[in-house]
């Protein structure tokens, strides 16, 4: 449906010298329309991989290729700026890259997509954590992302409000198909989110492992309790 | 009970070394014409020096974001128009400005300069990293993030160098008019000068009195703009 | 220049005098000086190094003072037992609650003046309209010189930063001076100046004069002849006197200098009446100028301010 390419990490590595790097013979790769999982214990560079998919960072060797534009990020907390407007908050990667016209309509359909349409001139203070959250994909979404890379989003929440809007992303990804890669430390999360969930260890950090995650979609939350992702989460466990 | 202490006290004491808070009232109404005139004359000096202090300050603060080397090259200076006393710079100021407002103009800016400089740098500084990467991630330009991140990021820091900024510029503005004021119009420091040499001690209170409340108008002031602009979205939930 | 803050914390003024009872051995004073050590001065350093205090059974400590040197204040709230002051100053002062009485001055001319250059006005009425003199603004012997010469609205009085710097870069430049400073440090620095006298103006309050709190201590009358003779002795013969200023301040320490301002401030000191002398006449006329002035309540007369202690 969005009809994006490929994002390719080649050969890729980072650090501060080519003598001294931190990720080392990194190759992936996420095909349009698909969820990858990024796994790995905490500090093991996750973020950094996030961060060189989002041109945020260079690779010191290596090429980081498509993926498609625009990019979408979502930060681990929602990081949204306290003096502006929920509606301006959104309107903010408009206002820096984006047409004019449409912004209006645009940040109205985003808030729509998460709910929100009826907070729009709600300062951030007012906000709890899981409608904070949901302004920072909408955010994320009001680009028209072709590439969505979501960094330990769900982290910050309560478990109640983490099914819920787990549900929500899956379902955003789902009927949009945007390119996604996802970072988590819970199992159970990447096992529900990806087709396919990488492992990432090692000092220098390198892929460990890459497993398939074959279960059907559309996917729901609900599938947490599932025999079959329970199985599939034990498995990524174990590779970690 | 301040206020009974000191009168007490004044009983006790010859007027010209303490005058009672009735005298210095009763000043206070005998000569209001002469100290709202003087008060308005003192408050331009200080709005006028607040000003120029809040430019410099501002552009000083966005130009040593821009580049360190600058920083390091300047910041002596900067430090330098905080340290040098004032009653030393203005008789020099009176020589190249002349006697009257501009003295006083400059002086108040001078003193004011290196908080709000100071606070603005810090602002400029304060905002969250997670946001800078946000704005970087939209392919932002340097200006685009001063203007959309770093300057709203920065009232908060601003404000509060601006609270004891008004005060000291009061200060600065009266101190040069000790030595570069005229008289016409009248203004508070030659009326300080002027009273208290003439042993109208009670004039002289007056006028400290009207020059603190000068003060404390302007911090007034700033303080219900701040809770204004910034209120909504910063400091302590209502 | 503004005392109250520190003199009101230091308790309040006695009735009976700081001098302690007569008792064997030399009875300690201090004297209060209203400006730095200079010549003006040079007849009390004289009274004390020359032993003339000491012959009259005091011991003399000599403060120094500097701008706005609160003397009298200093006089009242016990801090000092003699107060430097003049005329003008004492008959003010005594109208705002000090008590304190003039005894003896050594300058029968008031030193006080306006100092221009040679280029400038030859006397007082020749100073234009929209001129600029630097001088204590509110003084008694500003408000003196613009109401008698009607320069309200006409001449600025702008603060006296105390700054000759400033006066010698400008040709047109008008300040004070006192005829003990600013003439005789311009003339040094290669100016040539012109001063002009408060005295030929009508102001002639008697200077560095002598004043003890009110009622005066018992030694009163030993302290001013004492000073007398001492200023007799440093008007025949300065060194000793001088000496001891250029110790005590550098500023001083330069023998033109000092020479210039004994020389300049000698007919000051004698007058036409005398060393020391003090009349009714002289005394009434300063009151009625500050009644005029409006500094001291109508019908104030100098009655009680003063008194012959010789």
């Amino acid at each position: 449906m969005s009809g994006g390419e490929d994002l390719v990490f080649d050969g890729v590595g980072f650090g501060f010298t080519p003598a001294q790097l931190v990720l080392s013979k990194l190759d992936l790769r996420v095909r349009a329309g698909q969820v990858v999982g990024l796994i790995g214990l905490s500090g093991c560079g996750k973020s950094t991989v996030l961060r060189l998919a989002a041109g945020l960072l260079k690779p010191t060797l290596g090429t980081v290729r498509g993926g498609g534009r625009p990019r979408a990020f979502v930060f681990q907390r929602p990081t949204l700026l306290p003096w502006r407007t929920v509606a301006e908050n959104v309107a903010l990667a408009l206002e820096l890259a984006g047409p004019e016209g449409e912004r209006a309509d645009r940040v109205a359909d985003a808030l729509g997509r998460v709910g929100l349409a009826d907070a729009a001139d709600k300062l951030p203070r007012a906000l709890s954590g899981g409608m904070a959250m949901r302004v920072s994909l909408a955010r994320a979404l009001v680009s028209r992302p072709r590439l969505l890379l979501l960094d330990e989003p769900f982290s910050s929440l309560d478990a109640f409000t983490r099914r819920q809007l787990q549900d929500e992303v899956l379902a955003l990804q789902q009927t949009l198909g945007l390119t996604t890669l996802l970072v988590t430390h819970d199992v159970d999360e990447a096992a529900l989110f990806a087709d396919e969930v990488l492992v990432l260890k090692g000092q220098p950090a390198t892929i460990g492992a890459r497993l398939p995650i074959p279960l059907p979609r559309p996917r729901a939350a609900a599938q947490l309790r599932d025999p079959a992702l329970a199985q599939a989460a034990r498995t990524i466990e174990a590779a970690v | 009970m301040g206020l009974g202490v000191w009168a007490l006290a004044a009983t006790r004491l010859p007027e010209v070394l303490l005058p009672g808070p009735d005298d210095v009232l009763q000043g206070v109404i005998v000569h209001h014409e002469r100290l709202a005139a003087a008060t308005w004359t003192t408050l331009q000096a200080s709005l006028g020096g607040l000003l120029i202090a809040v430019v410099a300050a501002a552009c000083g603060a966005t130009l040593f974001l821009r580049s360190h080397w600058v920083e390091v090259a300047l910041y002596p200076y900067a430090l330098l128009v905080q340290t040098v006393p004032i009653v030393a710079i203005a008789p020099l100021l009176v020589v190249w400005l002349g006697y009257g407002l501009p003295v006083a103009t400059v002086t108040a800016g001078i003193v004011a300069f290196f908080p709000l400089l100071t606070s603005a740098n810090l602002g400029l500084r304060s905002a969250d990293p997670a946001q800078l990467e946000l704005l970087q991630l939209y392919g932002a330009s340097w200006t685009a993030t001063l203007v959309k991140l770093r300057l709203p990021a920065a009232l908060p820091f601003v404000f509060s160098g601006l609270r004891t900024a008004v005060g000291l510029a009061v200060i600065g503005a009266v101190v040069g008019e000790f030595v570069g004021s005229t008289g016409h119009p009248p203004c508070l420091g030659y009326l300080v000068l002027q009273s208290a040499r003439s042993a109208d001690t009670a004039l002289t209170f007056a006028t400290i009195f009207v020059t603190a409340g000068l003060a404390l108008g302007l911090f007034a002031a700033v303080r219900a703009a701040e809770r204004r602009i910034i209120g909504p979205w910063h400091g302590e939930r209502g | 220049m503004i005392p109250w803050l520190v003199l009101a914390c230091s308790g309040t003024p006695d009735e009976t005098s700081a001098a302690p009872a007569p008792e064997p051995g030399p009875i300690r004073v201090t004297l209060a000086l209203n400006w730095f050590p200079e010549p003006e001065f040079g007849g009390f350093y004289e009274g004390v190094l020359g032993g003339h205090y000491a012959r009259h059974g005091l011991q003399v400590e000599v403060l120094p003072g500097g701008p706005g040197a609160p003397t009298l204040e200093q006089l009242a709230t016990g801090r000092a037992d003699v107060a430097i002051s003049a005329a003008d100053d004492l008959l003010v002062k005594r109208q705002k609650g000090i008590a304190a009485i003039g005894a003896w001055p050594a300058f029968q001319l008031s030193p006080q003046g306006l100092l221009v250059h040679d280029s400038g006005p030859k006397t007082l009425d020749e100073l234009a309209d929209g001129t600029r003199v630097a001088i204590e603004v509110g003084s008694p012997f500003q408000r003196f010189l613009w109401r008698t010469h009607g320069w309200d609205g006409r001449v600025e009085a702008v603060p006296y930063s105390g700054n000759v710097g400033a006066f010698l870069a400008d040709e047109s430049a008008v300040q004070q001076a006192y005829i003990t400073a600013e003439p005789c440090a311009a003339r040094q620095r290669g100016a040539s100046v012109r001063f002009l006298k408060g005295s030929d103006a009508g102001w002639n309050p008697y200077g560095s004069l002598v004043a003890f709190a009110e009622p005066p201590p018992p030694w009163a009358g030993a302290f001013v002849q004492a000073t007398h003779e001492a200023w007799e002795a440093y008007v025949a013969a300065p060194d000793r006197g001088n000496a001891e200023i250029r110790r005590l301040n550098p500023d001083m320490d330069d023998d033109a200098l000092i020479a210039c301002i004994t020389e300049a401030q000698a007919p000051f000191v004698v007058g036409s009446d005398g060393l020391g002398a003090m009349t009714t006449e002289r005394w009434e006329a300063m009151a009625s100028v500050l009644v005029d002035l409006e500094l001291v309540p109508g019908g104030t007369t100098a009655a009680g301010a003063w008194r012959s202690f010789r």
